[in-house]
Protein backbone atom coordinates (compact mmCIF):
# COMPACT_ATOMS: atom_id res chain seq x y z
CA UNK A 1 0.00 0.00 0.00
CA UNK A 2 1.61 3.47 -1.24
CA UNK A 3 1.54 6.31 1.33
CA UNK A 4 -1.32 7.82 -0.52
CA UNK A 5 -3.59 5.38 -0.23
CA UNK A 6 -2.47 4.66 3.86
CA UNK A 7 -3.07 8.43 4.15
CA UNK A 8 -6.99 7.93 2.66
CA UNK A 9 -7.00 4.95 4.70
CA UNK A 10 -6.03 6.81 7.71
CA UNK A 11 -8.87 9.56 6.93
CA UNK A 12 -11.22 7.25 6.01
CA UNK A 13 -10.85 5.06 9.50
CA UNK A 14 -11.84 8.88 10.88
CA UNK A 15 -15.35 8.98 8.99
CA UNK A 16 -13.64 10.80 5.82
CA UNK A 17 -16.27 9.53 3.59
CA UNK A 18 -14.47 11.18 0.09
CA UNK A 19 -11.46 9.56 1.22
CA UNK A 20 -12.95 6.26 1.35
CA UNK A 21 -14.51 7.34 -2.14
CA UNK A 22 -11.34 7.63 -3.47
CA UNK A 23 -9.28 4.91 -2.05
CA UNK A 24 -11.61 2.40 -3.78
CA UNK A 25 -12.26 4.81 -6.83
CA UNK A 26 -9.71 2.70 -9.02
CA UNK A 27 -11.13 -0.70 -8.21
CA UNK A 28 -14.93 0.01 -8.08
CA UNK A 29 -15.38 -0.46 -12.13
CA UNK A 30 -13.51 -4.08 -11.63
CA UNK A 31 -15.63 -5.01 -8.56
CA UNK A 32 -18.88 -4.10 -10.62
CA UNK A 33 -17.57 -6.26 -13.66
CA UNK A 34 -17.16 -9.31 -11.48
CA UNK A 35 -20.67 -8.99 -9.92
CA UNK A 36 -21.88 -8.61 -13.41
CA UNK A 37 -20.43 -11.60 -14.51
CA UNK A 38 -21.48 -13.47 -10.88
CA UNK A 39 -24.92 -12.09 -10.82
CA UNK A 40 -26.16 -11.83 -14.44
CA UNK A 41 -28.20 -8.81 -14.61
CA UNK A 42 -26.90 -4.69 -14.18
CA UNK A 43 -29.48 -3.68 -11.62
CA UNK A 44 -27.96 -6.87 -9.31
CA UNK A 45 -24.21 -6.20 -10.32
CA UNK A 46 -24.63 -3.03 -9.19
CA UNK A 47 -26.35 -3.87 -5.86
CA UNK A 48 -23.94 -6.56 -4.95
CA UNK A 49 -20.75 -3.83 -6.15
CA UNK A 50 -22.64 -1.36 -3.52
CA UNK A 51 -23.24 -3.83 -0.83
CA UNK A 52 -19.49 -4.71 -0.93
CA UNK A 53 -18.34 -1.48 -0.91
CA UNK A 54 -20.32 -0.79 2.42
CA UNK A 55 -19.77 -4.07 4.15
CA UNK A 56 -15.76 -2.72 3.25
CA UNK A 57 -16.15 0.75 4.71
CA UNK A 58 -17.96 -1.26 8.09
CA UNK A 59 -15.25 -3.23 8.33
CA UNK A 60 -12.35 -0.76 7.43
CA UNK A 61 -10.94 -1.52 10.78
CA UNK A 62 -10.43 -5.13 10.25
CA UNK A 63 -7.99 -4.80 7.05
CA UNK A 64 -4.31 -5.63 7.33
CA UNK A 65 -2.20 -3.36 6.16
CA UNK A 66 0.64 -5.85 5.30
CA UNK A 67 -2.60 -7.16 2.63
CA UNK A 68 -3.16 -5.54 -0.64
CA UNK A 69 -6.37 -3.13 -0.61
CA UNK A 70 -7.65 -4.52 -3.95
CA UNK A 71 -7.69 -8.23 -2.80
CA UNK A 72 -9.37 -7.66 0.37
CA UNK A 73 -12.38 -5.86 -1.59
CA UNK A 74 -12.44 -8.30 -3.97
CA UNK A 75 -12.89 -10.84 -1.16
CA UNK A 76 -15.66 -8.81 0.03
CA UNK A 77 -17.25 -8.55 -2.81
CA UNK A 78 -16.74 -12.22 -3.98
CA UNK A 79 -18.38 -12.86 -0.68
CA UNK A 80 -21.03 -10.86 -1.00
CA UNK A 81 -21.59 -12.28 -4.53
CA UNK A 82 -21.75 -15.89 -3.71
CA UNK A 83 -24.13 -15.19 -0.45
CA UNK A 84 -26.85 -13.31 -2.32
CA UNK A 85 -26.56 -16.54 -4.72
CA UNK A 86 -26.91 -18.79 -1.74
CA UNK A 87 -29.58 -16.89 -0.75
CA UNK A 88 -31.50 -17.14 -3.88
CA UNK A 89 -30.68 -20.59 -5.25
CA UNK A 90 -33.56 -21.97 -3.31
CA UNK A 91 -35.71 -19.44 -5.22
CA UNK A 92 -34.71 -20.02 -8.32
CA UNK A 93 -37.17 -20.35 -11.15
CA UNK A 94 -37.04 -23.50 -13.56
CA UNK A 95 -36.69 -22.61 -17.35
CA UNK A 96 -40.36 -23.62 -17.81
CA UNK A 97 -41.92 -21.27 -15.40
CA UNK A 98 -39.79 -18.47 -16.63
CA UNK A 99 -41.32 -19.34 -20.44
CA UNK A 100 -44.40 -19.60 -19.44
CA UNK A 101 -44.58 -16.08 -17.62
CA UNK A 102 -42.87 -14.73 -20.96
CA UNK A 103 -39.50 -14.46 -19.89
CA UNK A 104 -37.20 -15.68 -22.49
CA UNK A 105 -33.45 -16.11 -23.33
CA UNK A 106 -33.51 -13.34 -26.08
CA UNK A 107 -34.97 -10.97 -23.09
CA UNK A 108 -32.32 -12.05 -21.34
CA UNK A 109 -29.78 -11.09 -24.15
CA UNK A 110 -31.21 -8.03 -24.71
CA UNK A 111 -31.30 -6.99 -21.25
CA UNK A 112 -28.30 -7.88 -19.41
CA UNK A 113 -25.64 -8.05 -22.17
CA UNK A 114 -24.46 -5.64 -24.55
CA UNK A 115 -21.84 -8.05 -26.48
CA UNK A 116 -23.06 -7.78 -30.63
CA UNK A 117 -21.24 -11.22 -31.02
CA UNK A 118 -23.39 -14.50 -30.81
CA UNK A 119 -20.42 -16.80 -29.75
CA UNK A 120 -19.37 -14.07 -26.61
CA UNK A 121 -23.33 -14.49 -25.95
CA UNK A 122 -23.02 -17.82 -26.07
CA UNK A 123 -19.81 -18.23 -24.14
CA UNK A 124 -22.00 -16.00 -21.36
CA UNK A 125 -24.86 -18.37 -21.19
CA UNK A 126 -22.63 -21.68 -21.21
CA UNK A 127 -20.84 -19.95 -18.41
CA UNK A 128 -24.33 -19.57 -16.76
CA UNK A 129 -24.36 -23.24 -16.36
CA UNK A 130 -21.29 -23.44 -14.13
CA UNK A 131 -21.81 -23.89 -10.72
CA UNK A 132 -21.17 -19.94 -9.18
CA UNK A 133 -17.43 -21.28 -8.11
CA UNK A 134 -16.42 -22.16 -10.88
CA UNK A 135 -17.30 -19.80 -12.49
CA UNK A 136 -15.69 -17.02 -10.26
CA UNK A 137 -12.63 -18.69 -10.98
CA UNK A 138 -12.52 -18.67 -14.74
CA UNK A 139 -14.11 -14.66 -14.36
CA UNK A 140 -11.03 -14.26 -12.65
CA UNK A 141 -8.62 -16.23 -14.95
CA UNK A 142 -9.74 -15.86 -18.15
CA UNK A 143 -12.10 -12.93 -18.06
CA UNK A 144 -10.11 -10.17 -15.98
CA UNK A 145 -6.75 -11.92 -16.12
CA UNK A 146 -5.31 -12.07 -12.69
CA UNK A 147 -2.63 -14.11 -12.18
CA UNK A 148 -2.62 -17.46 -10.62
CA UNK A 149 -0.91 -15.70 -7.25
CA UNK A 150 -3.29 -13.38 -7.16
CA UNK A 151 -6.22 -15.27 -7.59
CA UNK A 152 -4.78 -17.05 -4.44
CA UNK A 153 -4.49 -14.49 -2.25
CA UNK A 154 -7.93 -13.74 -3.27
CA UNK A 155 -9.23 -17.10 -2.83
CA UNK A 156 -7.35 -17.32 0.05
CA UNK A 157 -5.63 -21.03 -1.46
CA UNK A 158 -2.42 -22.51 -2.98
CA UNK A 159 -1.78 -21.81 -6.20
CA UNK A 160 -1.86 -24.93 -6.99
CA UNK A 161 -5.26 -25.41 -6.02
CA UNK A 162 -6.19 -22.74 -8.12
CA UNK A 163 -4.90 -24.17 -11.15
CA UNK A 164 -6.45 -27.68 -10.69
CA UNK A 165 -9.92 -26.41 -9.74
CA UNK A 166 -9.29 -23.64 -12.55
CA UNK A 167 -8.48 -26.51 -14.35
CA UNK A 168 -11.88 -28.60 -14.04
CA UNK A 169 -14.03 -25.30 -14.34
CA UNK A 170 -12.66 -25.09 -18.22
CA UNK A 171 -13.35 -28.87 -18.74
CA UNK A 172 -16.62 -28.47 -17.82
CA UNK A 173 -17.11 -25.48 -19.88
CA UNK A 174 -15.87 -26.89 -22.26
CA UNK A 175 -18.09 -29.49 -22.48
CA UNK A 176 -20.93 -27.24 -22.09
CA UNK A 177 -19.86 -25.62 -24.95
CA UNK A 178 -20.02 -28.88 -27.27
CA UNK A 179 -23.25 -29.83 -26.05
CA UNK A 180 -24.34 -26.10 -26.96
CA UNK A 181 -23.31 -26.78 -30.35
CA UNK A 182 -21.33 -23.46 -30.00
CA UNK A 183 -18.54 -23.71 -32.02
CA UNK A 184 -19.84 -25.99 -34.65
CA UNK A 185 -18.71 -24.05 -38.19
CA UNK A 186 -14.55 -23.04 -36.24
CA UNK A 187 -14.32 -26.56 -35.32
CA UNK A 188 -14.87 -27.60 -38.66
CA UNK A 189 -12.58 -25.03 -39.83
CA UNK A 190 -9.67 -25.78 -37.37
CA UNK A 191 -10.05 -29.84 -38.34
CA UNK A 192 -9.62 -29.44 -41.53
CA UNK A 193 -6.70 -27.18 -40.88
CA UNK A 194 -4.79 -29.87 -38.94
CA UNK A 195 -5.67 -32.95 -41.19
CA UNK A 196 -4.13 -30.65 -44.17
CA UNK B 1 -0.45 -41.10 -26.67
CA UNK B 2 -3.66 -41.49 -25.62
CA UNK B 3 -6.56 -39.25 -25.76
CA UNK B 4 -6.73 -39.25 -21.54
CA UNK B 5 -3.24 -38.33 -21.28
CA UNK B 6 -3.80 -35.35 -24.87
CA UNK B 7 -6.34 -33.61 -23.09
CA UNK B 8 -4.16 -33.90 -19.44
CA UNK B 9 -1.53 -31.97 -21.31
CA UNK B 10 -4.31 -29.52 -23.34
CA UNK B 11 -5.42 -29.00 -19.74
CA UNK B 12 -1.69 -28.26 -19.06
CA UNK B 13 -1.24 -26.60 -21.49
CA UNK B 14 -3.68 -23.69 -20.90
CA UNK B 15 -1.96 -23.26 -17.28
CA UNK B 16 1.25 -22.05 -18.67
CA UNK B 17 2.95 -24.84 -17.82
CA UNK B 18 4.10 -27.31 -20.60
CA UNK B 19 7.71 -28.18 -22.79
CA UNK B 20 8.11 -28.65 -25.84
CA UNK B 21 7.84 -32.38 -26.63
CA UNK B 22 4.77 -32.29 -24.87
CA UNK B 23 3.68 -29.93 -26.82
CA UNK B 24 4.76 -31.43 -30.03
CA UNK B 25 2.96 -34.78 -29.12
CA UNK B 26 0.12 -33.20 -28.48
CA UNK B 27 -0.02 -31.70 -31.75
CA UNK B 28 0.69 -35.73 -33.37
CA UNK B 29 -2.25 -37.19 -31.35
CA UNK B 30 -4.76 -34.31 -32.70
CA UNK B 31 -4.04 -34.71 -36.10
CA UNK B 32 -5.12 -38.18 -36.04
CA UNK B 33 -7.99 -37.80 -33.63
CA UNK B 34 -10.80 -35.94 -34.10
CA UNK B 35 -12.46 -35.83 -30.54
CA UNK B 36 -9.09 -34.79 -28.78
CA UNK B 37 -9.12 -32.34 -31.85
CA UNK B 38 -12.38 -31.30 -31.31
CA UNK B 39 -11.48 -30.47 -27.45
CA UNK B 40 -8.61 -28.83 -28.22
CA UNK B 41 -9.95 -26.39 -30.73
CA UNK B 42 -13.18 -25.64 -28.40
CA UNK B 43 -10.53 -25.24 -25.41
CA UNK B 44 -8.61 -22.67 -27.55
CA UNK B 45 -12.10 -20.53 -28.81
CA UNK B 46 -13.45 -20.82 -25.40
CA UNK B 47 -10.26 -18.91 -23.62
CA UNK B 48 -10.18 -16.26 -26.98
CA UNK B 49 -13.56 -15.95 -26.55
CA UNK B 50 -13.83 -15.25 -22.63
CA UNK B 51 -10.41 -12.75 -23.14
CA UNK B 52 -12.48 -10.75 -24.88
CA UNK B 53 -15.62 -10.12 -23.06
CA UNK B 54 -14.74 -6.34 -22.40
CA UNK B 55 -15.42 -4.75 -19.18
CA UNK B 56 -18.62 -2.30 -18.94
CA UNK B 57 -18.88 0.96 -17.64
CA UNK B 58 -19.94 1.68 -14.36
CA UNK B 59 -23.68 2.45 -14.30
CA UNK B 60 -24.61 6.39 -14.23
CA UNK B 61 -25.86 7.25 -10.67
CA UNK B 62 -23.03 4.67 -9.12
CA UNK B 63 -21.16 6.80 -6.88
CA UNK B 64 -24.38 9.19 -5.78
CA UNK B 65 -25.59 5.98 -4.62
CA UNK B 66 -22.57 4.83 -2.92
CA UNK B 67 -22.34 8.10 -1.56
CA UNK B 68 -25.67 8.52 0.12
CA UNK B 69 -25.35 5.33 1.18
CA UNK B 70 -22.02 6.05 2.77
CA UNK B 71 -23.56 9.47 4.30
CA UNK B 72 -26.69 7.15 5.69
CA UNK B 73 -24.15 4.51 7.56
CA UNK B 74 -21.97 7.50 9.22
CA UNK B 75 -25.30 9.12 10.31
CA UNK B 76 -26.58 5.63 11.15
CA UNK B 77 -26.10 5.37 15.05
CA UNK B 78 -23.73 2.77 16.28
CA UNK B 79 -24.95 -0.57 16.98
CA UNK B 80 -24.22 -2.35 20.46
CA UNK B 81 -21.71 -5.10 20.00
CA UNK B 82 -23.70 -8.24 20.04
CA UNK B 83 -22.96 -10.75 22.92
CA UNK B 84 -21.45 -9.39 26.23
CA UNK B 85 -18.63 -7.38 27.19
CA UNK B 86 -15.65 -8.29 28.64
CA UNK B 87 -16.53 -6.93 31.86
CA UNK B 88 -20.04 -8.12 32.00
CA UNK B 89 -18.54 -11.36 31.87
CA UNK B 90 -16.18 -10.87 34.05
CA UNK B 91 -18.28 -9.61 36.79
CA UNK B 92 -20.32 -12.50 35.59
CA UNK B 93 -16.95 -15.36 36.69
CA UNK B 94 -17.12 -13.38 39.83
CA UNK B 95 -20.35 -13.85 40.66
CA UNK B 96 -20.12 -17.68 40.34
CA UNK B 97 -16.89 -17.95 41.97
CA UNK B 98 -18.78 -15.93 45.00
CA UNK B 99 -21.97 -18.52 44.72
CA UNK B 100 -19.49 -21.41 44.66
CA UNK B 101 -17.51 -20.39 47.53
CA UNK B 102 -20.50 -19.34 49.43
CA UNK B 103 -21.86 -22.68 49.06
CA UNK B 104 -18.74 -24.67 49.58
CA UNK B 105 -18.13 -22.43 52.88
CA UNK B 106 -21.56 -23.45 53.89
CA UNK B 107 -20.95 -27.27 53.61
CA UNK B 108 -17.79 -28.10 54.59
CA UNK B 109 -18.29 -27.52 58.18
CA UNK B 110 -21.38 -29.46 58.27
CA UNK B 111 -19.45 -31.79 56.82
CA UNK B 112 -16.56 -31.95 59.41
CA UNK B 113 -19.14 -32.14 62.61
CA UNK B 114 -20.98 -35.14 60.61
CA UNK B 115 -17.57 -36.58 60.70
CA UNK B 116 -16.50 -36.26 63.32
CA UNK B 117 -19.52 -37.02 65.47
CA UNK B 118 -21.76 -39.28 63.46
CA UNK B 119 -24.33 -39.91 66.10
CA UNK B 120 -24.61 -36.07 66.60
CA UNK B 121 -25.19 -35.30 63.12
CA UNK B 122 -27.60 -38.20 62.82
CA UNK B 123 -29.43 -36.66 65.60
CA UNK B 124 -29.14 -33.06 63.97
CA UNK B 125 -29.58 -34.51 60.51
CA UNK B 126 -33.20 -35.99 61.99
CA UNK B 127 -33.99 -32.85 63.63
CA UNK B 128 -33.65 -30.29 60.69
CA UNK B 129 -34.81 -32.75 57.95
CA UNK B 130 -35.88 -29.90 55.64
CA UNK B 131 -32.99 -27.95 55.58
CA UNK B 132 -30.74 -31.21 54.77
CA UNK B 133 -33.48 -31.73 51.98
CA UNK B 134 -33.35 -27.98 50.35
CA UNK B 135 -29.14 -28.14 50.88
CA UNK B 136 -29.02 -31.61 48.73
CA UNK B 137 -31.38 -30.27 45.91
CA UNK B 138 -29.21 -27.07 45.83
CA UNK B 139 -26.07 -29.24 45.38
CA UNK B 140 -28.08 -31.37 42.73
CA UNK B 141 -28.70 -27.94 40.80
CA UNK B 142 -25.74 -26.68 40.64
CA UNK B 143 -24.07 -30.05 39.71
CA UNK B 144 -26.29 -30.33 36.90
CA UNK B 145 -25.76 -26.60 35.73
CA UNK B 146 -22.31 -26.97 35.81
CA UNK B 147 -22.60 -29.72 33.89
CA UNK B 148 -24.61 -28.32 31.46
CA UNK B 149 -22.63 -25.47 31.23
CA UNK B 150 -19.52 -28.33 30.15
CA UNK B 151 -21.61 -29.20 27.67
CA UNK B 152 -22.39 -26.18 25.94
CA UNK B 153 -19.74 -24.68 23.50
CA UNK B 154 -20.04 -21.33 24.89
CA UNK B 155 -21.21 -18.14 22.43
CA UNK B 156 -23.61 -15.56 24.10
CA UNK B 157 -26.18 -16.03 21.43
CA UNK B 158 -27.07 -18.81 19.76
CA UNK B 159 -26.00 -21.70 21.83
CA UNK B 160 -25.89 -25.17 20.55
CA UNK B 161 -25.08 -28.14 22.28
CA UNK B 162 -22.49 -30.57 21.45
CA UNK B 163 -22.66 -34.16 20.15
CA UNK B 164 -22.43 -36.84 22.61
CA UNK B 165 -19.30 -37.62 21.30
CA UNK B 166 -17.83 -34.95 22.41
CA UNK B 167 -18.32 -35.90 26.13
CA UNK B 168 -14.96 -37.81 26.02
CA UNK B 169 -13.33 -34.24 25.72
CA UNK B 170 -12.25 -33.79 29.08
CA UNK B 171 -13.63 -30.35 31.19
CA UNK B 172 -10.48 -28.18 30.99
CA UNK B 173 -10.29 -29.12 26.85
CA UNK B 174 -14.09 -28.33 26.49
CA UNK B 175 -13.55 -24.80 28.34
CA UNK B 176 -10.57 -23.76 26.61
CA UNK B 177 -11.87 -24.69 23.56
CA UNK B 178 -15.15 -23.04 24.60
CA UNK B 179 -12.60 -20.04 24.26
CA UNK B 180 -10.64 -20.50 21.40
CA UNK B 181 -13.35 -21.50 19.09
CA UNK B 182 -15.20 -18.26 17.26
CA UNK B 183 -17.37 -20.62 15.39
CA UNK B 184 -18.07 -23.85 14.51
CA UNK B 185 -20.22 -26.28 12.33
CA UNK B 186 -20.17 -30.01 11.44
CA UNK B 187 -19.94 -31.62 8.42
CA UNK B 188 -20.87 -35.40 8.52
CA UNK B 189 -18.64 -36.67 10.87
CA UNK B 190 -16.49 -33.89 11.01
CA UNK B 191 -16.69 -30.65 13.03
CA UNK B 192 -14.68 -27.80 11.65
CA UNK B 193 -13.51 -25.53 14.49
CA UNK B 194 -12.91 -21.19 13.40
CA UNK B 195 -10.33 -19.76 14.99
CA UNK B 196 -9.92 -15.80 15.39
CA UNK B 197 -6.12 -16.14 13.93
CA UNK B 198 -3.52 -14.41 11.50
CA UNK B 199 -1.39 -17.30 10.57
CA UNK B 200 -0.54 -20.67 11.16
CA UNK B 201 2.05 -19.76 13.94
CA UNK B 202 -0.86 -18.20 15.45
CA UNK B 203 -3.07 -21.02 15.05
CA UNK B 204 -0.07 -23.28 16.86
CA UNK B 205 0.82 -20.88 19.46
CA UNK B 206 -3.59 -20.98 20.30
CA UNK B 207 -3.68 -24.96 20.21
CA UNK B 208 -0.54 -24.66 22.79
CA UNK B 209 -1.96 -22.24 25.09
CA UNK B 210 -5.47 -23.47 25.68
CA UNK B 211 -4.77 -27.10 24.74
CA UNK B 212 -1.57 -28.19 26.50
CA UNK B 213 -2.80 -31.57 27.12
CA UNK B 214 -3.96 -33.43 24.16
CA UNK B 215 -7.60 -35.26 23.81
CA UNK B 216 -8.24 -38.12 25.55
CA UNK B 217 -6.78 -41.01 22.75
CA UNK B 218 -6.33 -37.97 20.15
CA UNK B 219 -3.49 -36.21 18.89
CA UNK B 220 -3.43 -32.66 17.28
CA UNK B 221 -2.13 -33.01 13.96
CA UNK B 222 -1.03 -29.43 11.61
CA UNK B 223 -0.95 -29.14 8.44
CA UNK B 224 0.04 -33.00 8.31
CA UNK B 225 -2.51 -35.74 7.67
CA UNK B 226 -2.50 -39.34 8.73
CA UNK B 227 -3.20 -42.57 7.97
CA UNK B 228 -6.82 -42.82 6.19
CA UNK B 229 -8.13 -45.19 8.61
CA UNK B 230 -7.90 -42.45 11.46
CA UNK B 231 -9.84 -40.09 9.07
CA UNK B 232 -13.64 -40.81 10.54
CA UNK B 233 -12.90 -37.91 13.60
CA UNK B 234 -11.55 -34.78 11.74
CA UNK B 235 -10.99 -31.29 13.07
CA UNK B 236 -10.32 -28.79 10.27
CA UNK B 237 -9.28 -25.41 12.60
CA UNK B 238 -8.88 -22.37 10.62
CA UNK B 239 -8.12 -19.00 10.85
CA UNK B 240 -11.07 -16.37 9.64
CA UNK B 241 -10.73 -12.86 10.78
CA UNK B 242 -14.62 -12.06 9.52
CA UNK B 243 -15.63 -14.84 11.82
CA UNK B 244 -17.96 -13.87 14.61
CA UNK B 245 -20.63 -16.35 16.44
CA UNK B 246 -21.26 -19.63 16.95
CA UNK B 247 -23.80 -20.75 14.69
CA UNK B 248 -23.62 -17.53 12.61
CA UNK B 249 -24.26 -18.83 9.38
CA UNK B 250 -23.22 -15.04 7.99
CA UNK B 251 -19.94 -15.37 9.40
CA UNK B 252 -19.44 -19.42 8.04
CA UNK B 253 -20.16 -18.39 4.47
CA UNK B 254 -16.60 -16.87 3.85
CA UNK B 255 -15.05 -20.26 4.55
CA UNK B 256 -14.45 -20.96 0.95
CA UNK B 257 -14.96 -24.34 -0.48
CA UNK B 258 -14.72 -26.18 3.34
CA UNK B 259 -17.31 -28.64 1.65
CA UNK B 260 -14.47 -28.99 -1.03
CA UNK B 261 -12.10 -30.22 1.35
CA UNK B 262 -14.47 -31.89 3.49
CA UNK B 263 -14.78 -34.13 0.84
CA UNK B 264 -11.05 -34.38 0.08
CA UNK B 265 -10.68 -35.77 3.45
CA UNK B 266 -13.23 -38.59 3.27
CA UNK B 267 -12.09 -39.53 -0.71
CA UNK B 268 -8.19 -39.47 0.68
CA UNK B 269 -7.58 -42.21 -1.85
CA UNK B 270 -9.04 -40.13 -5.11
CA UNK B 271 -7.53 -36.87 -3.83
CA UNK B 272 -4.37 -36.99 -2.79
CA UNK B 273 -2.55 -34.25 -4.98
CA UNK B 274 -5.08 -32.01 -3.19
CA UNK B 275 -4.00 -33.24 -0.12
CA UNK B 276 -0.57 -32.14 -0.59
CA UNK B 277 -1.65 -28.98 -1.50
CA UNK B 278 -3.35 -28.41 1.55
CA UNK B 279 -0.17 -28.78 3.74
CA UNK B 280 0.96 -25.40 1.85
CA UNK B 281 -2.71 -23.85 3.14
CA UNK B 282 -1.82 -21.15 5.96
CA UNK B 283 -5.15 -21.45 6.81
CA UNK B 284 -6.59 -24.59 7.25
CA UNK B 285 -4.87 -26.42 10.05
CA UNK B 286 -6.49 -30.49 10.98
CA UNK B 287 -6.72 -32.13 13.96
CA UNK B 288 -7.16 -35.60 13.81
CA UNK B 289 -9.05 -37.84 16.69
Amino acid sequence: MCNKDKELLKRALNGDISAFEELVSSNEKRIYNLCLRMMKNEQDAQDMAQEALLKAWRSLRKFNLKAAFSTWLYKIAINTCLDELRKRKNNTQSIEEMSEKGHTIQDDKAQNFTDDSDLKYGITQAMEKLESKEKLIIVLKDVQGYSYEEISSILSCPVGTVRSRLSRSRKKLANICIEMELYPSTLRQNICKEAK
Amino acid sequence: MNCYKCKKIIDKMHNDCINNNELQSVLHHIQNCKSCAMYYSVMEQMLNDLSTIEEQELPKGFHNKLHFALQREVEKPVKAKRGFSTAVKVAAIGACSILLVTAVISILPRQKMMDAMPNMAMEQAAEEPETEGIMKSDMASLEEAELHESKEFSSADGVETRDETDNEMSEDNAKAESEVACGYFEHGSSTVLILDVENIDEAYETLIEYFPNPLPDSSWVIGDIKEPSEYRQIRAIMSLPEAQHIGDKIALEYVYDIDYYAEVFLEYDNYKEEIADLQNIGYVYIVLK
